[in-house]
C-alpha cells in the first residue's frame, strides 16, 4: 500500500519533469552552463582561439583600478538608466492621463516607434541627427536656436541617444499605464465623490495607490532593460565621440567581439550581473515597504 | 456655469493640442524616413535640405534590393520568428502547466531557477552562446538563431500566472474521466489559455523580429542573416560614403509589412501589449 503511494508520487513528479523538460533542457544550454562559464572565463585570459590561461583576479582587479574605460562605461550606464527611465516614465504617465478614448489615430502614432526595429530607428535618427544635413537642426534654426552637434560631440551624444529611445519606449509604457488606470474600478470614484472629495483628493487617494503596483513594475522593467541598452548604442554611435557614450554592454561587445579579449569580458558581465541584481533587489525591496496593493 | 463650461473648453483644447504635438514629434521620423527614401544621394546632403525630393522615384528601393538579398531576408525573419514564437508559445505553456496545476518535488525550486534567468543580463550568457554555437558548426544556420529563443522565462511565468486561474474542478472532472496529464494540458487547458497565448505570441514574435545583436553574431553569409541585419549594412555599402538614402529605402522596407501587419491587427496587438504587462505586474 504504502509503495503504491510513493510510486504515484514519483510518476507525477515524472509527469511534471516531461513538460518541464524542453524548457528546462534549452536553459540549461543556454543559461545555466554560459552563466558557469562567464564566470570561470573571466579568471582566464582568452583570445577565443588559443588555450585560455589562468590569471585569478587580475581581471577584476584591472577593471577597478586602471581601467578607464570601464568606470567611465559605468557612470554612462547610470547616467543613461536614470534620464532614460525617468523621461519615459514621464512621457508615459502624460500620454497616458492626456488621452481619451476618441485619439484612436493617436493611440496608433504613439505605438509606431514600438514595432519599429532597434536598427531601422538607429538609421532614421543618425540622418535627423546630421549636424549639417539633418532635420533637427534645421527645425532648430528655424525657430531661432544655435544647431547642436548632437552625436558628434561628447556633451551631447549620450543624450542624444536616451532621446531616441524615449520616443522608442514611451508609447510601450503608456499602453499599460492607460489599461492600468482603465482598470480602476468607477465605484472608488464615485464613493470618493459622494463622500465630498475633491478632483485633487481623488487623484491622491484613488487613483494613486490603484496605479501603483503598475508603475512600480514598468520602473523595475525599464531599469531593467536600460542598465542592458546596447543596440542604439551600436547604431547612433559605436559608444563615440571618445568614451562619452559607451555603456556597458558596448563596451562588453567590443571587448569580445571586436578585441577577443573574452576573459576581460568575462569579467565585465560578471560586474554588471552583480550591479544589475543588487538593483533589482534593492528595488522590490524599496517598494514593498512602500507597501504594493493588489486589488 | 458659463465660466465652468470655459474651463472646461480651454482645457479640452490644451490636452488635444499636447496630444497631437506629441504625436507630431512621434510621427516625424517616419515622414522623414520616407521622404529621404526617395531622394538621390545629391539631395540627401544638400544645403539648405530640401523636404520634398525633387523627383519621386524608385532608384533606391531598385538598389537596394540588389545590395541585400531583400527577399530572401524578409523570409528569414519571417522563418526565424515564427518557428521561434510558436516553439516558445508550446514550451512555455507546458511549463506553466506543471508549475500551476501540477505537485511535484522541486516545484519551488524550478520556479525560482525560471525566475533568476529573467533577470540576469542578457550579456551575462552571451559569450558563451557563442562558443557553443561556433563549436557546435552552428553558426550561419537558423538552429542558432530559433533554439535559445525557445526557452522563454517570461513566457512561463506569464502562462503559469494565466493557468492558476483555471479552477481545479475542470481538470479534476477530466481525471475522473480518465484524461491522461498530457491529454488535459492539450484539450482542456490549452484552449482555456488562448487569450494569453495570443499576447505571448505578439511579444515575442516582436522580440524576435527585432533582435539584432544574436543574429549579427551568429550570421555573416548574406543569404542567411535576418533583415535587421541586411539593413545595418546599407549605410555603409560604398566604402567613404554616407547612404542615407539607401539607408532609409531599407528601413521603409523593414517597416512597411510591420506596419501593415500592426494597423490589420493593432487591437489585438494593444490588448496583448496590455494583457502582459498586467500579468507580469500581477
Amino acid at each position: 500500500m504504502k509503495k503504491k503511494v510513493l510510486s504515484r508520487k514519483m510518476r507525477r513528479t515524472l509527469t511534471a519533469y516531461m513538460f518541464l523538460l524542453p524548457v528546462l533542457s534549452v536553459i540549461a544550454v543556454f543559461v545555466l552552463g554560459p552563466v558557469a562559464f562567464t564566470f570561470a572565463i573571466s579568471f582566464y585570459k582568452w583570445d577565443f582561439f588559443t588555450e585560455p590561461q589562468f590569471v585569478g583576479l587580475s581581471h577584476y582587479v584591472d577593471l577597478f583600478t586602471r581601467n578607464a574605460a570601464f568606470e567611465t562605461a559605468l557612470w554612462n550606464t547610470a547616467k543613461y538608466t536614470v534620464l532614460q527611465v525617468l523621461l519615459t516614465t514621464g512621457m508615459a504617465l502624460l500620454l497616458a492621463f492626456t488621452i481619451t478614448e476618441r485619439s484612436n489615430v493617436l493611440r496608433i502614432v504613439y505605438f509606431l516607434p514600438v514595432i519599429t526595429s532597434s536598427v531601422a530607428a538607429g538609421l532614421i535618427w543618425k540622418y535627423m541627427y546630421e549636424p549639417r544635413y539633418g532635420l533637427f537642426n534645421f527645425l532648430l534654426e528655424l525657430v531661432g536656436f544655435p544647431g547642436q552637434p548632437w552625436l558628434l560631440d561628447g556633451q551631447t551624444s549620450l543624450l542624444s541617444i536616451v532621446i531616441m529611445d524615449v520616443w522608442k519606449a514611451c508609447g510601450f509604457y503608456m499602453i499599460i499605464l492607460l489599461a492600468a488606470l482603465k482598470g480602476i474600478p468607477s465605484i472608488y470614484y464615485d464613493a470618493a465623490r459622494t463622500d465630498g472629495a475633491s478632483a485633487w483628493q481623488r487623484f491622491r487617494w484613488v487613483t494613486v495607490p490603484l496605479l501603483k503596483p503598475t508603475l512600480v513594475f514598468v520602473l523595475i522593467m525599464n531599469v531593467l532593460w536600460s542598465f542592458q541598452v546596447f543596440t542604439s548604442v551600436y547604431m547612433l554611435t559605436q559608444g563615440g565621440p571618445g568614451y562619452s557614450s559607451i555603456t556597458v554592454n558596448f563596451l562588453i561587445y567590443r571587448t569580445a567581439f571586436n578585441f577577443y579579449r573574452m576573459g576581460k569580458a568575462c569579467a565585465m558581465s560578471v560586474v554588471l550581473t552583480l550591479i544589475v541584481l543588487a538593483i533589482s533587489v534593492f528595488q522590490m525591496r524599496a517598494f514593498r515597504k512602500g507597501g504594493m496593493m493588489e486589488y | 456655469m458659463s465660466k465652468n463650461k470655459k474651463l472646461r473648453i480651454t482645457v479640452e483644447v490644451f490636452r488635444e493640442a499636447v496630444l497631437w504635438i506629441v504625436g507630431g514629434f512621434v510621427a516625424l521620423p517616419f515622414l522623414w524616413m520616407t521622404l529621404g527614401s526617395f531622394k538621390t544621394q545629391a539631395e540627401i546632403v544638400r544645403i539648405p535640405i530640401t523636404f520634398l525630393p525633387e523627383r519621386w522615384m524608385f532608384d533606391n528601393f531598385y538598389e537596394v534590393i540588389t545590395l541585400i538579398n531583400v527577399t530572401r531576408l524578409f523570409l528569414n525573419s519571417t522563418l526565424i520568428a515564427v518557428t521561434t514564437t510558436v516553439g516558445a508559445l508550446i514550451t512555455s505553456a507546458m511549463a506553466g502547466y506543471a508549475f500551476a496545476k501540477l505537485r511535484f518535488r522541486g516545484r519551488e525550486a524550478t520556479f525560482m531557477l525560471i525566475f533568476i534567468t529573467m533577470i540576469i543580463p542578457y550579456f551575462l550568457t552571451l559569450i558563451p552562446s557563442y562558443v557553443i554555437v561556433y563549436r557546435l558548426r552552428l553558426i550561419n544556420t537558423y538552429w542558432a538563431a530559433i533554439i535559445p529563443g525557445l526557452a522563454n522565462s517570461f513566457g512561463v511565468f506569464m502562462m503559469r500566472q494565466f493557468m492558476m486561474s483555471i479552477p481545479n474542478d475542470l481538470l479534476d472532472a477530466a481525471k475522473i474521466d480518465g484524461y491522461s496529464e498530457f491529454r488535459i494540458f492539450w484539450e482542456i487547458v490549452l484552449p482555456l489559455t488562448k487569450p494569453a497565448l495570443a499576447s505571448l505570441s505578439i511579444f515575442v514574435f516582436m522580440w524576435s523580429w527585432q533582435d539584432f545583436l544574436w543574429p549579427m553574431l551568429i550570421f555573416s553569409n548574406k543569404d542567411m542573416m535576418t533583415l535587421q541585419v541586411g539593413i545595418n549594412y546599407l549605410q555603409a555599402v560604398r566604402a567613404g560614403v554616407l547612404n542615407y538614402q539607401y539607408a532609409m529605402a531599407g528601413s521603409t522596407i523593414a517597416i512597411v509589412p510591420v506596419l501593415l501587419v500592426f494597423l490589420f491587427m493593432q487591437n489585438q496587438i494593444i490588448k496583448g501589449v496590455t494583457i502582459t504587462g498586467m500579468k507580469g505586474g500581477g
